[in-house]
């Protein structure tokens, strides 16, 4: 036991590969999905690496998670369907809990593993209308590891740490590139270099039960933001590391039978899949012990938000020979791009749910779960520019859970199996233009989603 | 113990493997559409995307002999000014005309065309015939810049002769016009700035009936409420950045489009041919909350050095065709090397394609 809990004390401490946050939109595992995700209270199964990792102390028990979950987005612009991916993928998880005397602690670990893409990065046109919190927000996989301790039978305190990349990539081109018949002609060497640098943000929360039928929770996710750089280079450097157009192997574009040596640079920096501070306030009763309900709000900097209209630079040389000075006109600047701010706001996200045991006995427990959020959208009126399409999102959710408990020798404890799913609908939002002769106009953008997924925890006494 | 162990193993692998193996990574979605604002750029349609006359690609009309010039479209209609070249031996083009320019000597008194969509192809029309000659004095020789408008089931054709613009109704787009009135609704008094020509008409935001015509490389603008008696209101105003290399000298030949945004605010698109000082005429478009004070679109929506005459359709609210006319050397016998125009058709956002099914999947 000792030296499990010792690995995985080096697993909370040490970088994951790429991961990021589609939990924010979707939500983890299928309890407190169908809960509406008001469960930073009383959340004790391995979602609460997400939730509230206070709550993984909660039960005392080893538990074993895994499942899958899916969301499919119906999304619209003007009526044509936005082509937003779907999401879904593998959740699974663990609590490990341990006892030193009377003290007790718990180590977490959450994955969402997506079985589409491990991740993915998009550098879209500046102007280009895209579903900011969707697009490309779920493509990501989620990695969290947790520490939780419970100092006092009333209260549980967590924290844990999850680690980022961000992409740096760098495309260098360099040959001979035949205008007329670049297919066929064109004798290019292509040199791509991806990084995936790590960032870390923290997680803390807290849980406190004053009474057996009353708990109360409050946690704080950290902010953090996917710098996209990509650096495209077409030509060759010289030994000092400038621009080379006079080198015998300079890049050449050529045109017949007119050599022009040439070389292009283009820097972009962004920001992408940006998540910010948030802290959740949630609380739940049981009135009765079989009935739970519980209500949370989640406060969302929004503000803070780095805008994903990002910066570019371009550089451009071309040696025109002094026979075409007067066709081929090689501009003196080319217009940079830099950063646009996104002017979002903060937002409240309230959420409710209730969760009836309809069947209890020595044998099984049965429950079915509902509930709700609201999203109000921290998306300014797109009257510029750029077109970052957000509207708000209400989703009501549904769920049942199926818990056994008779299953020795097999299994020294329970096995649980829950199941939910869950609609989403954002209501028209019509974005209006200032410009009469904006380049997109104005337009209106509406979406429905649906989610599910089901999960099995084996739990350990 | 251990044996549960190693079945409740099992029980969770199998819940990892099953959905796993239940799907296959995909190429990420792209929008099946954008919104557009129908400012460009557009792109001009190809052979057979809208006309099916192999060999002349882009061209939506093609006169083998005849003179063509000034076309709209309303409906399945094509307006347009036209005149038949003159007896043989045709007069010597001189060596100063300009380019680009219909040598209008070589040719009989201009008069207005309507031609039919063709079936075989989008955008394709026939040359049909001439639906209006001068006959009113005021008029003068020539009756020409052909735009018509559909009102309550009246079609009403608004052009240019030497006296001004004038109007004349039919019961439809295809039926026979007549003269509306003894006079012009707008004369030459209209602007100090020349006669008023290539007028286009369409409803105005406030729902009256807004009048854009050229006057001597200008563009003016006359409101009326029954689209026949019309209240000079002086020249448009046009705000914006222009990165034409070459300075703009004139602003001609306004092709206007209402339209309403999808968040139903109603706006005039301004589709207008910029004269450059290098002489190039090229395609710009401006737009308007009011009809009189415009934006313009700081950079030309289709690259080219001579289109003239643009006239938008908006097929929806997304897609704008924009008809406009460039230069071609006659092949016909008779007119054969002189300089002429041909229509062609050109669409935007440059994605929509107008290919047949089996063609776009060939691709």
């Amino acid at each position: 036991m000792r030296a499990l809990l010792l690995t995985l004390a080096a697993l909370s401490l040490a970088p994951s590969l790429a991961s990021a946050q589609p939990m924010d939109t979707y939500g983890m595992g299928s309890r407190s999905v169908a809960l509406g995700g008001a469960v930073t209270a009383d959340v004790e199964d391995f979602s609460a690496n997400y939730y509230n990792p206070a709550g993984l102390v909660r039960s005392g028990e080893l538990r074993v998670g895994v499942g899958w979950f899916g969301a499919h987005h119906m999304f619209e612009v003007n009526g044509y369907d936005s082509n937003v991916d779907p999401v879904h993928g593998i959740v699974l998880g663990l609590n490990v809990p341990g006892r030193i005397d009377d003290f007790r602690f718990a180590f977490g670990l959450g994955v969402h593993l997506n079985d589409q893409r491990v991740s993915r990065t998009r550098t879209l046109p500046r102007e280009r209308p895209r579903w900011e919190l969707y697009d490309n927000r779920g493509q990501r996989t989620y990695l969290a590891t947790s520490l939780s301790i419970q100092p006092f039978d009333w209260l549980r305190i967590g924290g844990g740490i999850a680690f980022l990349s961000y992409s740096k990539n760098n495309l260098l081109i360099r040959g001979d590139i035949d205008f007329a018949n670049p297919s066929l002609n064109s004798q290019l060497e292509h040199q791509l270099t991806a990084e995936l640098i790590t960032i870390r943000y923290p997680q803390v929360g807290v849980q406190v039960q004053p009474l057996e039928w009353l708990n109360f929770g409050l946690v704080y996710r950290g902010e953090y933001a996917l710098d996209n750089t990509l650096v495209a280079e077409v030509g060759t450097l010289d030994s000092s590391g400038r621009p080379s157009i006079d080198a015998r192997d300079a890049t050449r574009i050529i045109v017949g039978e007119v050599v022009i040596p040439g070389y292009l640079s283009l820097l972009s920096q962004s920001v992408n899949a940006y998540v910010p501070h948030q802290i959740s306030f949630g609380a739940s009763v049981e009135p009765t012990p079989d009935l739970r309900i519980s209500f949370e709000a989640t406060y969302l900097f929004w503000s803070l938000y780095q805008s994903p209209i990002g910066s570019s630079a371009i550089d451009l040389r071309i040696a025109v020979p002094p026979e075409l000075q007067d066709t081929i006109m090689v501009p003196d600047s080319l217009t940079q791009g830099v950063p646009a701010d996104a002017n979002f706001s903060d937002r409240i996200v309230p959420r409710v749910g209730v969760e009836y045991t309809a069947v209890r006995n020595t044998d099984l427990a049965f429950a079915v779960r509902a509930g709700y959020f609201y999203e109000n959208s921290p998306a300014p009126n797109q009257g510029g520019a750029f077109n970052l399409i957000d509207t708000d999102r209400h989703a009501w959710s549904v769920g049942a859970g199926l818990e056994l408990f008779q299953l020795r020798p097999v299994l020294p404890g329970s096995l649980a199996m829950d199941v939910h799913f869950q609609y989403g609908w954002l209501p028209s939002r019509t974005m209006i233009k200032e410009s009469p002769i904006d380049p997109v106009g104005d337009y209106t953008a509406e979406g429905h989603m649906i989610a599910g997924g089901a999960t099995i925890e084996a739990r350990f006494e | 113990m251990k044996r549960g162990l190693v079945a409740v193993a099992g029980l969770l692998a199998l819940g990892l493997i099953a959905p796993a193996c239940s799907t296959i990574g995909d190429p990420g979605g792209m929008p099946e559409a954008l919104p557009h604002g129908g400012t460009g750029a557009f792109r001009v349609l190809e052979a057979p995307e809208e006309t099916g006359l192999r060999g002349t690609p882009g061209a939506a009309l093609l006169l083998l002999e005849d003179a063509f010039v000034g076309a709209m479209v309303q409906g399945d209609f094509v307006f347009f000014t036209s005149a038949p070249p003159v007896e043989e031996p045709l007069p010597m083009v001189p060596e100063d005309h300009p380019a680009g320019e219909i040598f209008w000597p070589a040719f009989e008194a201009r008069r207005i065309h309507r031609g039919a969509r063709r079936d075989d192809g989008f955008g394709a029309f026939d040359g049909g015939g001439a639906i209006l000659t001068a006959e009113a004095a005021w008029e003068g020789e020539e009756v020409f810049d052909p735009w018509v408008v559909e009102d309550g089931g009246v079609a009403r054709l608004y052009y240019a002769a030497d006296g001004g613009i004038g109007v004349a109704e039919a019961p439809g787009l295809d039926g026979a016009f007549t003269r509306v009135g003894d006079g012009p609704v707008l004369g030459p008094e209209a602007a100090a700035t020349g006669a008023p020509t290539r007028p286009s008409v369409v409803r105005g935001p406030e729902g009256d009936w807004l009048m854009y015509y050229d006057a001597g490389g200008e563009i003016r603008v006359a409101r009326s409420s029954d689209g026949l008696a019309f209240t000079p209101l002086g020249p448009i105003t046009v705000e914006g950045m222009d990165l034409g290399e070459s300075p703009e000298l004139e602003r001609a030949h306004p092709g206007a489009l209402a339209v309403t945004t999808p968040a139903g605010r109603p706006l005039v698109r301004l589709y207008f041919e910029s004269i450059r000082e290098d002489g190039a005429h090229k395609l710009y478009v401006a737009g308007s909350f009011d009809g009189v004070a415009f934006e313009r679109h700081e950079v030309e929506l289709l690259e080219s050095v001579d289109l003239r005459y643009p006239a938008p359709v908006a097929l929806d609210e997304r897609v704008t065709l924009l008809y406009a006319s460039t230069r071609f050397n006659s092949v016909g016998r008779i007119t054969r090397g002189l300089q002429k125009r041909a229509l062609i058709v050109s669409v935007a956002p440059l994605s929509t394609s107008f290919l047949p099914p089996e063609e776009d999947e060939a691709e």
